[in-house]
């Protein structure tokens, strides 16, 4: 897998797991290192450029318990975004899987 | 390394940043600590799972993108440790977890180009008590429970490692030592004591000397030269007396009663504060 590759991949995980509700850093931190091999801490500078292109933006909110949490949101370039690296990833996999002859194809 | 070490290590990682975004990203592994250690973990478990704040600062400092790996629940060789991500050479523990011999076998992690095991970098000599730890889950505990795998060896840091280290050079050799004291130190030592003695010894020949003399010079009367004379023969036993008073018992006695504890300890002690 190349750079470019692989960075388009971590930014649609973290934006599609910011699809359907909004997030603060250590859910999405550990939730992504349930399933894929990175450092959790990797995770706060990729949401960090992600913010800084305008994808998410945070905001803070009180918890129950402890201080208020930094929430992370798709932001409206970020939905498009997220349906651009989706339809790539879609299209992308698709095409390997015809040839691999794997599930899906 | 716990939340204190991790987050001032981060501090200084970043310090090229401005201020408020350094403190607002500081804040926010802060904020991951605090969660963590609220679901029950330990500040050490939060650390490793983070990757070392040296990498992770990179990827604030510059466009670089995290490597990652797709965990293969198939196999049994997901369940590592998150990887720290890597650029070039080999990742040194520096306390944020043990490198997996799975990790190895698969080639998760850059080896060097010479295929050898990474040289201890004296960077690493103060987290030695990290090191201590990782190496002994890395050899005990295994990566994983993957023991068929040839694990390499663990590096070593050289201050974890006295057996490695070879002996101290002496900064004296015993038998140079002796020679010296022999053939330099006592013909000094008996010198310096001649030449006390002979400071002793100059007033009175002084002293007689020029009381013969003055009697012996025309028109002055024996009082006069001898009040003169003996002016003169005091001020130099005075002085005399103070070199006896200050070599001989501090200098000489002290020195001595050192240089010999030194020798005698096959030149260990410092000899000196006797």
């Amino acid at each position: 897998m190349n750079v470019q590759f692989k960075k388009g991949v971590l930014d649609l995980c973290v934006l599609a797991m910011l699809k359907d509700s909004d997030r603060y850093g250590y859910e999405l931190a550990s939730t992504l290192s349930e399933t894929i091999k990175i450092s959790d801490g990797t995770v706060y500078p990729l949401l960090r450029k992600l913010a800084s292109d305008g994808l998410v933006a945070s905001y803070l909110q009180e918890s129950q318990s402890g201080p208020p949490r930094k929430y992370y949101s798709l932001t409206a370039s970020g939905k498009i975004r997220l349906q651009e690296l989706l339809d790539d990833w879609n299209a992308f996999t698709a095409s390997v899987n015809k040839i691999v002859g794997g599930r899906n194809a | 390394m716990n939340k204190n070490e991790y987050i001032s290590a981060l501090r200084s990682q970043l310090r090229r940043l401005p201020s408020n975004d350094v403190d607002e990203i500081v804040k926010e592994f802060e904020a991951h600590f605090d969660m963590g250690i609220a679901d029950g973990k330990t500040e050490f478990e939060i650390a490793q799972k983070l990757g070392a704040p040296e990498e992770v600062a990179q990827y604030y400092l510059s466009d670089e993108v995290p490597q990652f790996e797709v965990k293969n629940d198939g196999n049994g060789t997901s369940a590592g440790f998150p990887i720290i991500p890597v650029k070039t050479g080999w990742v040194i523990d520096r306390g944020v977890g043990p490198q997996t011999a799975a990790g190895f076998a698969n080639g998760q992690y850059a080896r060097p180009v010479n295929n050898q095991p990474p040289k201890p970098e004296p960077s690493d000599a103060p987290n030695a008590h990290v090191g201590a730890k990782a190496k002994e889950t890395y050899e005990k505990v295994g990566p994983q429970g993957q023991k068929n795998i040839p694990l390499p060896p663990y590096p070593e840091y050289p201050s974890q490692n006295p057996g490695r280290v070879t002996k101290q050079p002496k900064d004296c050799h015993i038998l140079f030592a002796w020679l010296f004291t022999i053939f330099v130190f006592i013909p000094v030592w008996i010198l310096a004591l001649a030449l006390v003695l002979l400071l002793i010894a100059a007033p009175i020949g002084l002293g007689v000397l020029c009381v013969g003399l003055f009697t012996w010079v025309p028109g002055m009367s024996v009082g006069v030269g001898g009040t003169v004379c003996l002016a003169i023969a005091s001020a130099f036993a005075a002085i005399g007396a103070a070199f006896v008073a200050f070599f001989a018992l501090k200098g000489f006695v002290l020195g001595t009663i050192a240089y010999i504890r030194y020798i005698a300890s096959g030149c260990k002690s410092k000899g000196g504060n006797v």
